[in-house]
């Protein structure tokens, strides 16, 4: 049993049980001091370190995010401001999730480890999954009949290899938003490219009139960017 | 414990004695590793041909599919064996990078670092790209710099 998750275990009833007091009117100790702001603010701190240590940006700026909401009125105070409700909680959390967006669009993070999913969707095919992060997809055109990428917020490269052993007509689902995915296709490839795009961005380089094994590009992109291009 | 090894002439033949079983089957497992780490060549697979490819041109491994891929510069193949038992069996210049890469560092071509503390690894002769996790970063380096700079 990890010791931070011990400490923080223990504040967390308390904020539960200080709270529910709250609430209900009752004061065990010291009817001026807010106990459960106290404790709830002590939680995210300890947090907020922990994910600034981890690196963990986006964490801490929702956490960050989470203490200002819960000092709020303390704050205004602070500041001698007139109101004690700043901002509204979930325009804060909207503006939060835009600087997010932001900073990843312009330090994409590579790899993000927790949000890399690879699993099976029902259908039996097999699914990749990157939000937030870079992601290169290397794909067995061997064992290739059937594949489905989703990207989020994020960069995917598509890859191809073993070339010489596909036979054709193998489908690739590619379902992105707010983010950019680039497929690699070999130049003798035709590619079918049926992706139905809302305020986004398609380019494909390679007609579908021509010669070659038959690659299909299904999906849909909203406000984000899929390239196909020829290598 | 007397340990004793005989040369001999015939077929190459390892004869473990030993009172118990299991001491027995430990000694021929890690006497399997040994020889394994030794080949040159592993046995590696697209579709059901059998490639026989030689371990020093293999760039990295990865999960993919709930299979383990083998990257060369040309090519793909995939691997019967789990990351856990390819750590073992491939020699010491293969490290883990990340839960689902092990790459070799001797093809190595850079190495480049996230603001978050992951990174990216390139490889010499191919476009070829894959990440390495920060929680594998220490080690990793450790080894690079065991691998490459050590005379």
């Amino acid at each position: 049993m990890k010791i931070k998750n011990v400490i923080i275990g223990i504040l967390v009833i308390l904020f539960g049980v200080f709270g529910i007091l709250e609430a209900s009117g009752i004061h065990l100790i010291d009817s001026s001091v807010a106990y459960p702001q106290i404790v709830g603010g002590l939680i995210l701190a300890i947090l907020l370190i922990c994910s600034i240590f981890k690196k963990r940006f986006y964490t801490s700026l929702y956490l960050l995010a989470f203490l200002f909401m819960i000092f709020e009125r303390n704050i205004a105070q602070f500041f001698e401001l007139n109101k004690t409700n700043i901002i509204n909680n979930w325009l804060l959390l909207l503006f939060v999730t835009v600087i997010c967006i932001g900073i990843n669009m312009i330090i994409p993070s590579n790899y993000s480890k927790i949000i890399r999913i690879t699993g099976t969707s029902k259908s039996g095919s097999v699914s990749e999954s990157n939000t937030f992060g870079g992601h290169m997809a290397y794909i067995d055109c061997s064992e290739f009949t059937e594949k489905h990428i989703h990207n989020r917020f994020g960069e995917t490269e598509i890859h191809f290899e073993n070339t010489e052993e596909y036979v054709g007509n193998a489908v690739l689902t590619v379902d992105n938003v707010f983010g950019e995915t680039r497929i690699f296709v070999p130049s003798d490839w035709s590619v079918s490219f049926d992706v139905k795009n809302i305020f986004g961005d398609l380019s494909n380089s390679i007609p579908t009139a021509q010669y070659g094994p038959r690659l299909i590009i299904e999906g849909q992109n909203k406000f984000g960017e899929i390239d196909v291009i020829g290598v | 414990m007397k340990i004793r090894i005989e040369e001999t002439d015939g077929e190459e033949e390892i004869l473990i004695k030993c009172r118990s079983m299991d001491i027995g089957t430990k000694i021929a497992q890690k006497v399997n590793e040994i020889i394994n780490k030794e080949q040159v060549e592993m046995t590696l697979y697209i579709g059901a041909t059998e490639y026989y490819v030689r371990k020093d041109d293999i760039l990295f491994f990865e999960t993919q599919d709930n299979k383990i891929c083998a990257h060369t510069v040309e090519r793909m193949y995939r691997t019967e064996y789990k990351l856990f038992e390819l750590e073992d069996l491939m020699p010491s210049y293969f490290v883990r990078v990340s839960k689902s890469v092990i790459v070799n560092i001797k093809l190595i071509e850079s190495v480049s670092r996230e603001l978050t503390g992951n990174g990216s690894i390139t490889f010499k002769k191919s476009n070829k790209c894959t990440y390495f996790s920060r929680s594998y970063y220490k080690q990793f380096k450790d080894k690079i710099r065991e691998v490459r700079f050590v005379k």
